[in-house]
């Protein structure tokens, strides 16, 4: 019996992955020329954009818990859902947490790879959505960034700028923090966690967990950049503060819930 | 320092100066300053921090950096010629 469930799972990840692929590739074709087609600026589109990515995003996390590879538990998820004018930070432990978050946020802007935003495949979608690409340089992207969170964008940042490598302590880059000085926005903690881990750095899809993986979402109360660091600190020294209590906030947070980073 | 101390300033001088910028506004440890430490690699500077290092450079000489001329700028030996250049000009 176990067997069955172990190898129905190990199908059902297949399936979620090819769906992904295959759903990104629909939306470039069909959907992405049909909002083309409906009136309204640019502006609108982005934001019908991010609600159809919103939207399908959920179908496909509502498709793992179906299935039965995931059980989602959500704490506090509405703030996610109201977030404008926000820097939704969050930690990264798995391949899914963007699609996770999304799922919960009608609006929401991110910042995707290069290789994305020019894929023939996802590329005509991150463009529509209005979504961020790296490919340029960093005082431009933190620029970008500062640009969406001012006109009410919810900025979705994984401050560790890749998943966390798995047994290694949380390292956290220091974009997050330029951005959160640079806008002077909220900040709005949200905490993963995954249990048993899978999807994480470093693992092929196929290297299941030995049971349905439990995922949480805990958004956590808003922080402003006062609570964080002493005010009126030269900006080299106010980022490298903010980007340390930012970290420690969240090695915190995730000690509390039991996963200790080392 | 008067601007004509500045001028006359030694490498030494140079790099006694940036030094300090390093540990002041970057916190760099002293101890890893040395002329072949790489900016970025071994003292753990961004792409950010290289323009307000370039900014607090321009304050101390008197004279305008090209962004251009600091982007190939990697090593602590390189913002010395940077800078050295940038007087002698």
């Amino acid at each position: 019996m176990r067997r069955l469930n172990y190898l129905w799972r190990l199908l059902m990840t297949g399936v979620a992955f090819s769906l992904f692929s295959i759903g990104g590739l629909m939306i470039t074709l069909l959907a992405c020329p049909v909002i083309r087609l409906l009136p309204g600026n640019t502006d609108r589109r982005r934001q019908r954009t991010q609600w159809l990515i919103h939207k399908l995003f959920g179908v496909f996390v509502g498709f793992m818990c179906a299935v039965g590879i995931m059980r989602l538990h959500l704490k506090n998820a509405e703030a996610l859902a109201e977030a404008r004018g926000t820097l939704v930070l969050a930690n990264h432990p798995t391949l899914i947490d963007v699609v996770v978050m999304i799922s919960l946020m009608p609006r929401s802007d991110c910042v995707v790879k290069g290789a994305l935003w020019n894929s023939p495949f996802l590329g005509g979608v991150v463009r529509a959505a209005g979504y961020i690409s790296n490919a340029k340089s960093s005082e431009e992207l933190v620029e970008s960034c500062v640009d969406a969170l001012q006109q009410g964008g919810a900025l979705v940042i994984f401050p560790e700028g890749t998943r966390t490598q798995p047994g290694a302590p949380l390292r956290f880059l220091r974009g997050a923090a330029h951005i959160a000085l640079g806008s002077e926005q909220p900040i709005l903690p949200v905490v993963l966690t995954c249990n048993p881990p899978t999807l994480s750095k470093g693992k092929p899809w196929y290297d299941i967990p030995p049971r349905r993986f439990e995922y949480q979402l805990e958004v956590k109360s808003p922080l402003s950049v006062g609570d964080l660091i002493e005010p009126d600190l030269p900006g080299t020294l106010a980022v490298r503060r903010l980007t340390d209590a930012l970290e420690n906030h969240f090695a915190l947070e995730l000690a509390a819930c039991g996963h200790p980073s080392h | 320092m008067t601007m004509d101390n500045i001028m006359a300033m030694s490498n030494e001088a140079i790099f006694g100066e940036l030094k300090k910028i390093l540990v002041e506004s970057f916190e760099t440890p002293e101890a890893q300053i040395t002329l072949e430490a790489n900016l970025y690699e071994d003292l753990d500077l961004d792409s950010i921090d290289a323009v307000d290092l370039a900014v607090k450079l321009q304050t101390l000489t008197g004279k305008r950096i090209k962004a251009d001329d600091f982007k190939a700028v990697r090593t602590v030996a390189d913002v010395v010629r940077a800078v050295r250049a940038l007087l002698d000009s």
